[in-house]
């Protein structure tokens, strides 16, 4: 018994790697499933909720991730054929003003060597100018949307695909405004 | 913000496992419990974890150049509307060599690969070469068949659909090119825009 009691003790650490190794497996997997669906672009983490004054014009700014080593087309592609990125809300409340694309690189690539092609790489910010209501049940809301793009890396292109966009406003009072 | 790539479930936080809890009666067969269960567990984390990267493979091919999947087998027959509306049947291209090309209007790298694919038809076709574009977008023909009247695309060009990519194991970027053999076999599979010389070498061994 106090030997067997010794070997469940010495089993332990044992059960401990299973339990750190399951969770890392899981970790991996997770990771690798998220990979294969094929998000090149995500929206940045961290953002805060946008004020907004009753009956005022505000900015949202909204941080896109785009992988590394992969580009999106500009909002207005080089060439007509490419698909642009867009970004599409779907906003009730909300009255959008216009939308400020960043100004895209011009970059080449391998199968582009000698033709520069408008792009977006690396973080781009999008800022959109809404007009709020003049009032909103419980001060709160979401802005919804998406954006739109076509992701490519320096041999292939990827299909069209969208990310979901969701900005939490806080609508301030009139007075304190 | 959110984005809509849902999350992996979350592992749920780990109790203090099994093996710390103080066996009964620990004589006999029950000594070995522990350690079979750490041993399935394992096992069962190893195929977990080997399934989600052959998932993760097929989904996000990385490589380029010939992949060695399929090479040698037959290719999977499909039927489609070319962008005149005819039919078209790859299975009668048999005894042709055949270039199958999937490939988009919006796709930059495709579009270098398509005068090349213009000039080996012109130059081989009369040894038995076929060309067949394979075109992926969501449009269809409308805006295919302006593309193929500014290039000049003189082979035959049909609108795809992702029936037809799940026939060749999933295609998950653009250009993917298949050259067929007279038998109607897949002989190399190009992953990505690779050189003229690789393309123009495989069809020209296969004539």
């Amino acid at each position: 018994m106090t030997g067997y009691r010794l070997q469940a003790a010495g089993c332990r650490p044992l059960w401990r790697f299973c339990a750190f190794f399951l969770a890392w497996a899981a970790v991996v997997t997770g990771a690798w499933a998220q990979g294969a669906r094929s998000s090149y672009v995500k929206v940045a983490p961290g953002a805060t909720p946008v004020k907004a004054a009753p009956g005022q014009a505000f900015e949202v700014p909204v941080k896109f991730q785009i992988a590394s080593g992969y580009h999106i087309n500009a909002e207005k592609p080089t060439f007509d054929y490419l698909i642009p990125t867009r970004l599409e809300w779907t906003a009730k409340d909300f009255k959008l003003i216009g939308i400020e694309y960043p100004k895209p690189e011009q970059a080449t690539f391998s199968f582009s060597p000698d033709t520069k092609l408008a792009v977006y790489q690396g973080a781009i910010t999008i800022r959109s100018r809404f007009q709020a209501p003049r009032t909103l049940p419980g001060g709160k809301a979401a802005l919804g949307g998406k954006l739109h793009y076509q992701a490519c890396d320096d041999k292939m292109c990827y299909p069209p695909a969208s990310v979901a966009v969701e900005v939490p406003v806080e609508l301030g009072k009139k007075a304190r405004e | 913000m959110s984005n809509d790539t849902s999350q992996f479930p979350p592992q749920e936080a780990g109790a203090e496992p099994a093996a710390a809890v103080e066996p009964v009666e620990a004589e006999g067969p029950r000594r070995g419990r522990p350690l079979l269960t750490l041993a399935i567990i394992l096992v069962a984390a190893v195929v977990l974890i080997g399934l989600a990267h052959r998932y993760a493979s097929r989904q996000v091919p990385i490589s380029t150049g010939p992949a060695g999947e399929g090479l040698g087998q037959p290719a999977p027959d499909f039927m489609v509307k070319d962008i005149r509306g005819n039919t078209f049947k790859l299975s009668e291209l048999k005894g042709k060599v055949v270039i199958l090309d999937f490939w988009a209007t919006w796709c930059q790298p495709c579009k270098i690969e398509i005068p090349w694919f213009v000039d080996m038809y012109s130059r081989y076709r009369s040894q038995g070469l076929e060309v067949v574009g394979v075109a992926m977008d969501d449009e269809g023909a409308e805006v295919v068949k302006p593309f193929v009247e500014r290039y000049g695309m003189n082979y035959k060009v049909v609108i795809g659909n992702e029936k037809i990519t799940d026939l060749f194991g999933g295609i998950y970027g653009l250009p993917t090119t298949f050259i067929i053999d007279r038998e109607g076999k897949i002989q190399s599979r190009h992953i990505g825009l690779v050189s003229r010389q690789t393309l123009e070498q495989a069809v020209k061994k296969l004539l």
